[in-house]
């Protein structure tokens, strides 16, 4: 009995080191979709300029219009649903291999306001989990991620489907530089916010968060700037929420570019995907004025 | 404690350990301070609450055995009135309040009460109902009254069943804890396959459909009527395998220690009538409704057909309420008390034998009423709830592929999983026990379910749906 549990024991562990290694394999060979893009971005971009942020930065930014104005190869890194926790790691995760020049983080107006989905989404780091930085954060967030230091197979919970459909049949983004354009546009509703909240549920964690990304470029001579994308909204009362984020960026010298309210965009329907995203065209215009700003300054 | 948390990975061990070394004499000890550990690592103040229910049954039961007449009567109903004023409080006494204002509003009345600010302690309607099922066959002479006060408690808060159940009898459990238990490798390796198979069926079904689920159900406005329908058919494999899940957890960590707990499902969604369906779903609950409510009314040996089905319709109205302090609850218990009602008037409660098409239709037929109660089960309001249907009858527009849509692909891959095994098991090892009870077998499903939570299993913070009871 004692030696055929042992023997079980050890097979479990045999298969969870020979699945995990084929795993890893197979992950980095993904050239597409949101894993695809992060594990480019951390194993073996080397641009110039970064762009970090949501859906809004990914859909945004378009790398193409930036090497055509500043001269400089871009990667637009941003990732839908992520915070600035996970911006904050993947930038870690890539200043470990190669330093920028110039880092644009592109946030949302509610960047700064605590929503427990913020830390659960730091789920998809989980392939990380070897790196220290990434260690410390997620076991930070969740004891239960410890359970990755026995098992390394946990690292590639719920990515099997991606792994097959990214690796095994080879669907790849149509280009390797990051950027994903919304095309077309999806509905026509302007969202008018009347919502006036005076109460704001500040999460310190991560205005520590943004307050250490401005250390790391400034150690490394990185050169960032802060930027919120057009909203197809307009607001009825003050957003108290992008008000302390505009104090806090500022409080922290950091260059801030609010295009939230930008009536070049926001009133121009043909720029809209949706509320919070401006299609390719918009995209292209906005980059075009941000790639501006970065060689001429206001 | 959750099943799911390292608290309880560390936990377990502890307790098999400390369960076997520990001489036999003071096992009830060991297992009564485990019990209360485990429940402590909720809120710790509401194990008072237990020890107070715990002290009325205990002394209750003795006095209903050496009392007789009118004495014995009395002291049945001071337990069952104490034990359920106690459940009353905590889990209907806003529920009540609620409905009484909405009635002074509706009558313009210029009236209203305060609504307690109360966490209901998990658990409260297990333990409650096991309780009261101990001075019920003690009065009915079924069960001598327990007189060690330490194994009596034991049987209340027994730690594996003590949130979610199974509701055990006191035939059943209570000599269990009497008995020298000694550790046998088969009980280990059959409770360990129960065990990693109920986290199986949690982590990578029930966790997993949730998501979906929960994105349709929290806002429906939003959603078509085809995006409905395959919330509603995800919620059906939900519900099933997050309690029959919590379950099997349950009875596989007892089992390992030598302790036997009912089976509480039996692969319900194979049933081909709803009467078959309620022999297999939650059979301790549905088991003990029968015993104590449907049979208490006159069941059916009531004066009348009609009576009969009457007691039967009003037994379901009572076990949909005990589900929760909601209105949904109860519709959804009435809509399953009607179900049976129309079965038994047209078929009988009894399936009798058909040819494997006929059967194969019963049972997508049954499916398809049972998940559509489901719907009030689920809803947050009857507002919601009726809204819903409305967009399932319609079943108009597109369904909803989230952002990610591996999403839907392993909503898909976990009920096929689970629909495959629920019939390799129904079909092939039903009746061949000998091939499913082999050591080398039982260490395969381990193997296999073990990584197959390691890959699909949902990680980031769920909760067993019944606890909310």
């Amino acid at each position: 009995m004692l030696i055929f549990s042992i023997s079980f024991i050890l097979t479990v562990y045999m298969v969870d080191a020979a699945l995990s290694a084929l795993l890893e394999q197979a992950y980095s060979r993904m050239k597409g979709g949101e894993r695809g893009r992060a594990d480019f971005a951390i194993r073996k971009s080397k641009a110039d300029l970064y762009i970090f942020g949501s859906s809004r930065a990914l859909g945004h930014y378009d790398p193409k219009i930036f090497y055509s104005v500043l001269k400089k190869k871009s990667y637009n890194a941003g990732r839908p649903a992520q915070s600035i926790l996970y911006h904050l790691s993947l930038f870690k995760l890539i200043l470990a291999r190669h330093t920028p020049d110039i880092v644009i983080l592109d946030l949302n107006e509610t960047e700064l306001i605590y929503d427990y989905k913020k830390y659960e989404l730091m789920s998809s780091l989980l392939p990380y989990y070897s790196e220290p930085t990434v260690k410390e954060t997620l076991t930070k967030i969740d004891s239960r991620y410890k359970f990755n230091n026995y098992f390394s197979v946990l690292k590639y919970n719920s990515s099997i489907g991606a792994i097959i459909y990214r690796s095994v049949f080879s669907k790849n983004d149509e280009s390797m530089d990051g950027f994903i354009p919304y095309k077309g546009f999806r509905n026509s509703s302007e969202i008018v916010n009347d919502n006036c909240n005076d109460s704001l549920n500040i999460d310190p964690k991560l205005v520590q968060s943004l307050m250490e990304f401005q250390k790391l470029c400034k150690e490394k001579g990185i050169r960032l700037v802060i930027a919120i994308s057009p909203r197809f909204a307009t607001y009825k009362c003050k957003q108290i929420d992008l008000l302390y984020l505009q104090e806090e960026v500022q409080r922290l010298g950091i260059e801030f570019l609010d295009y939230s309210s930008n009536r070049r965009f926001i009133e121009n329907k043909a720029f809209m995907y949706d509320v919070a995203h401006l299609n390719e065209t918009g995209a292209k215009e906005y980059s075009h004025e941000i790639a501006s700003y970065l060689i001429h300054g206001k | 404690m959750l099943f799911n948390s390292i608290s309880f990975i560390v936990f377990l061990p502890i307790v098999l350990i400390g369960f076997f070394t520990i001489p036999h004499r003071y096992r009830w000890i060991f297992s009564l301070t485990a019990s209360i550990v485990f429940y402590m690592f909720f809120i710790p103040i509401y194990v008072l609450i237990l020890l107070l229910t715990i002290i009325v049954d205990f002394y209750a039961g003795i006095k209903i055995e050496e009392t007789n007449g009118k004495s014995k009567v009395f002291f049945l109903w001071a337990s069952v009135i104490i034990t359920c004023l106690i459940l009353f409080c905590f889990k209907y006494y806003n529920f009540f309040i609620a409905n009484v204002n909405d009635l002074a509003v509706f009558m313009g009345w210029n009236y209203s009460i305060t609504m307690l600010e109360i966490i209901l302690p998990i658990g409260l309607s297990f333990h409650t109902f096991q309780s009261l099922s101990y001075v019920i066959e003690v009065y009915r002479g079924n069960q001598r009254a327990e007189r060690h006060f330490g194994i009596y408690a034991l049987y209340v808060m027994y730690w594996p069943q003590l949130v979610a159940g199974p509701i055990e009898r006191p035939q059943n459990l209570l000599h269990q804890f009497k008995k020298k238990q000694i550790f046998r490798y088969t009980n280990f390796y059959r409770g360990l396959r129960l065990v990693v198979l109920g986290f199986f069926m949690k982590l990578v079904v029930a966790d997993r459909l949730a998501i979906y689920v929960n994105a349709v159900y929290g806002n429906p406005d939003f959603h078509s009527g085809k995006s409905i329908a395959l919330a509603a058919l995800f919620f059906s494999f939900q519900i099933y395998c997050d309690f029959a899940g919590y379950s099997s957890i349950a009875l596989g960590v007892s089992r390992m220690m030598g302790i036997t707990l009912m089976t509480n499902f039996r692969r319900p969604y194979f049933s081909s009538s709803v009467g078959e369906f309620w022999r297999r779903w939650h059979i301790s609950l549905s088991t003990w409704f029968k015993d104590y409510v449907y049979i208490a009314l006159g069941g059916n040996r009531a004066k009348s057909k009609i009576r009969s089905l009457m007691n039967l319709f009003i037994t379901f109205l009572i076990s949909g309420f005990w589900h929760g302090a909601n209105w949904t609850f109860i519709i959804w218990g009435g809509l399953n008390g009607l179900y049976l009602m129309v079965e038994n008037l047209f078929n009988g409660s009894r399936s009798r034998s058909m040819n494997k098409s006929l059967r194969m239709l019963k049972i997508l037929l049954v499916f398809c009423l049972i998940s559509f109660s489901w719907i009030f089960f689920r809803s947050d309001s009857l507002s919601n709830a009726f809204f819903m249907i409305y967009k399932l009858f319609l079943f108009n527009g597109s369904i909803f592929v989230p952002a990610d849509p591996e999403i839907l692909v392993y909503c898909f891959l976990s009920i096929s999983l689970i629909v495959f095994w629920e019939g390799f098991y129904e079909l092939i090892f039903k009746n061949r026990s000998y091939l499913f009870n082999r050591k080398i077998f039982s260490y395969c499903i381990i193997f296999i379910a073990f990584f197959f939570i390691l890959l699909f299993g949902v990680f980031d913070g769920g909760q067993f749906i019944y606890f909310q009871f």
